[in-house]
């Protein structure tokens, strides 16, 4: 068994921290697992992509179009990030809430409208999850918690080796600050992840 | 390379991280050809539990031969957590003791230094040196895989990691033998020449240059081997940037003649390129240097028409390349700046020099460099972006910080004092959030004929907001008043503050709430006073 994710985002949006939790979570229920870190010089605003490997792995890094999923704390890193490393079988979860680049403000370059982006992703993997996990952070009284309410959708995919309960138990055990509105984000991305799941099935 | 001959009485690790592809490097330099120049042993480990074990290894072999070793890593080991046995951890305490080779058993016993010491040291390293060959074996830090096959892979490090999981993914595991060099230096080269007896093939899968692969190349000249050997050498596999792991399991597939799956599904250059841009690194929200560089390109546009020459060090204040301020021009090593800068400024160059340097560069590298240009009676701007914060790897305390390497308390040693101290006459401290006196110091800098030294200091905004949560107190907050801007754009274009954002639709900037940490540089910014104070829900 092996398990390929990608969690990708933009510095400053808690990256690290989510991908460091989901090798714990993985550590914890019994698998090896290799999270490799690969961001820029900025503290703030560069392009971060985190690699985690779950199961018989040995190398740090994921190849091209060999991602089960990506999590992606922001629209356009999850499409950038789509592009190059998802299977078709594979799944993307976004956060809607775009991180606009000094290239868009300036006006070099336009930030595409949200379903443009959904759109390209679908072309790419069968599976394409989008919630706003700003509002839900927001709403948990913690907007810097967007990257806990991921984690909480990504539990609620059911693409993980080990329980939803499990992964809770590790943001829980590891964030040692803002608890309560840690949890309470990840309630909520569980919640909105699994309420676009059941929406499309139906 | 003088503790390399001189020896010492314990262990000395050296680690040294090579960086492939330049993620937060300015280079692709392969230390492992250092190593080799000071004719020192290097261990390479390909995973976090390695990292952890030849920690170990590396010390102990250092202890017992009394030469340093070098740890070689690469990005992908560094930047890499896993999960890890630990081992029993050694605890010991030695009376410090003062040894040295030179000194001890050659001046002090024999009487005599110079040319009859250093060749007999030099010699004793390459005793050493084999000494470490046969300690490798002891140890068995140099393993041979798997079996059959005339495929050979000779592999070390992170590609290693790649050889592996390719392998098994590829199923050929009874087709290749692999020899995983742990020692890199000195290189195996027995263990090879036994393997080349029974493999005609030879594939070098290694990150950075073609380090093993000349070494596979000169052993099997050595032991009058005929081989294929293929590597970054050879063209097989790309001579620069870090290896793949798809590219790794090509490649291993074409030399053996198995096929491999397609590439994913891809939705083609064009429309990517449409909606994605790549981002471009730049300052914080609320970092002082934006302020600084802000003020110091409006004096460089007043005082010279905007020509000038920046050359900067490595650190934060290197994103002042980027636009939109884009003040700094050079990005090489800490404290390379003043130095450069001094060298510019006597070369008769028709525009004002100027030199960047952070709070702990200015530390680390730049004090020699000071003294010569003031001495030399170099006439340049040198700028010191003081943040009170090494903030770009990650915090660590230097003497401007007050705490020590190990966190205790220390009187901060002020850069403006240090400066004065070295001749400096022209040294200047300001607040770089204040930009209006920011601007005129920079432009009395600029005139001034000599070397004029200005520090902007304000604390690094993220250490401010660390600090702000630590108190659960959130930051101001600035709003836009959409009457009032113009839609002009300067706080974006010439500005570039990431809190600030442009709506398309209403054809005016939006200051993003999450982003934005109060710092109100940008109410100065506007020419319209439409950014001002607002207040968080």
């Amino acid at each position: 068994m092996k398990i390929n994710i990608i969690v990708a985002g933009v510095g400053g949006q808690g990256n690290v921290t989510a991908a460091y939790l989901l090798g714990v979570a993985a550590l914890e229920a019994g698998f090896n697992v290799r999270v490799a870190d690969v961001y820029g010089l900025a503290q703030r605003g560069g392009a971060v992509v985190s690699h985690v490997r779950i199961g018989r792995v040995y190398s740090p890094l994921i190849g091209k179009g060999e991602a089960d999923v990506i999590v992606s704390l922001e629209p356009m890193e999850a499409l950038r990030n789509a592009a190059k490393f998802v299977k078709r079988e594979g799944v993307v979860l976004t956060n809607t809430y775009p991180i606009y680049p000094i290239e868009a403000s300036v006006g070099e370059f336009q930030y595409p409208e949200i379903g443009k982006l959904l759109k390209a992703m679908k072309k790419l993997a069968k599976t394409v999850v989008a919630i706003n996990a700003q509002r839900l952070a927001n709403e948990a009284g913690l907007p810097i918690a967007a990257n806990i309410a991921m984690l909480g959708a990504l539990a609620a995919l059911e693409v993980l080796p080990f329980t939803a309960q499990h992964m809770r138990s590790v943001v829980e055990k590891y964030i040692p600050r803002f608890k309560e509105e840690n949890l309470k984000a990840f309630n909520l991305g569980f919640r909105a992840c699994g309420e676009v799941l059941s929406h499309r099935d139906r | 390379m003088h503790s390399v001959l001189h020896g010492f009485n314990a262990g000395l690790l050296l680690v040294s991280c090579d960086d492939p592809s330049g993620h937060s490097s300015a280079t692709e330099q392969d230390n492992r050809n250092l190593a080799y120049m000071a004719e020192i042993p290097i261990l390479e480990p390909s995973d976090p539990q390695e990292a952890k074990d030849f920690t170990v290894e590396a010390i102990e072999i250092s202890e017992e031969l009394r030469v340093p070793v070098l740890l070689r890593l690469v990005t992908r080991v560094a930047h890499t957590r896993g999960d890890v046995v630990l081992g029993e951890l050694r605890r010991e305490s030695r009376k410090p003791e003062f040894h040295d080779d030179f000194y001890t058993k050659f001046v002090l016993k024999k009487g005599f230094a110079g040319p009859r010491v250093i060749p007999e040291l030099h010699r004793i390293l390459h005793e050493k040196l084999e000494r470490a060959a046969k300690l490798a074996e002891k140890r068995k830090l140099n393993k041979v895989k798997g079996g059959g096959g005339e495929l050979l892979i000779v592999s070390s490090g992170v590609a290693y990691s790649y050889v592996k999981e390719a392998i098994e993914d590829l199923g050929v595991e009874d087709k290749v033998t692999v020899l995983k060099v742990e020692m890199i230096h000195p290189f195996p080269a027995e263990l090879l020449r036994e393997l080349l007896r029974d493999h005609r093939r030879v594939l070098v899968l290694e990150e950075g240059e073609p380090y093993l692969e000349r070494e596979v190349k000169l052993a099997a000249f050595d032991g009058k081997c005929t081989v294929e050997v293929h590597g970054k050498l050879s063209g097989k596999i790309g001579r620069v940037g870090e290896l793949d792991p798809v590219e790794v399991r090509k490649a291993i597939a074409e030399m053996l003649g198995v096929e491999v799956e397609g590439e994913g599904p891809s939705i083609g250059e064009l429309e990517l390129r449409k909606l994605t841009t790549p981002r471009v690194i730049s300052f914080c929200p609320g970092c002082p240097h934006r302020a600084a560089f802000y003020a110091l390109k409006k004096a460089i546009n007043r005082v010279c028409k905007g020509r000038h020459l920046a050359i900067g060090d490595i650190g934060c204040y290197t994103m002042g390349m980027n636009p939109p301020l884009r003040v700094q021009q050079t990005v090489f090593c800490m404290g390379g700046s003043i130095g450069m800068a001094c060298g510019a400024a006597h070369s008769g160059l028709d525009c004002p020099v100027i030199a960047t340097a952070g709070d702990s560069t200015f530390f680390h590298a730049c004090i020699p460099g000071l003294i010569n240009a003031v001495y030399n009676k170099a006439k340049l701007l040198f700028h010191i972006l003081d943040n009170e914060a090494t903030a770009m790897t990650g915090f660590q305390p230097h003497p401007g910080t007050g705490k020590t390497a190990v966190g205790v308390e220390a009187r901060k040693i002020k850069i403006e004092d240090v400066a004065r101290a070295c001749g400096a006459d022209f040294v200047e401290v300001v607040d770089p959030y204040d930009l209006k006196r920011c601007e005129e110091v920079f432009a009395k800098a600029l005139r001034y004929e000599g070397v004029a030294v200005v520090i902007t200091r304000r604390e690094c905004a993220q250490l401010f907001l660390r600090k702000l949560r630590h108190k659960g107190l959130k930051p101001s907050l600035v709003v836009v008043d959409e009457e009032l801007c113009k839609g002009c754009k300067v706080c974006i274009n010439q500005f570039g503050c990431p809190a600030i954002c442009w709506d398309q639709e209403k054809g005016k900037a939006r200051v993003d709430p999450v982003l934005c940490i109060g710092c109100g540089v940008c109410i100065q910014v506007c020419p319209f006073n439409a950014l001002k104070w607002g207040e968080r829900r």
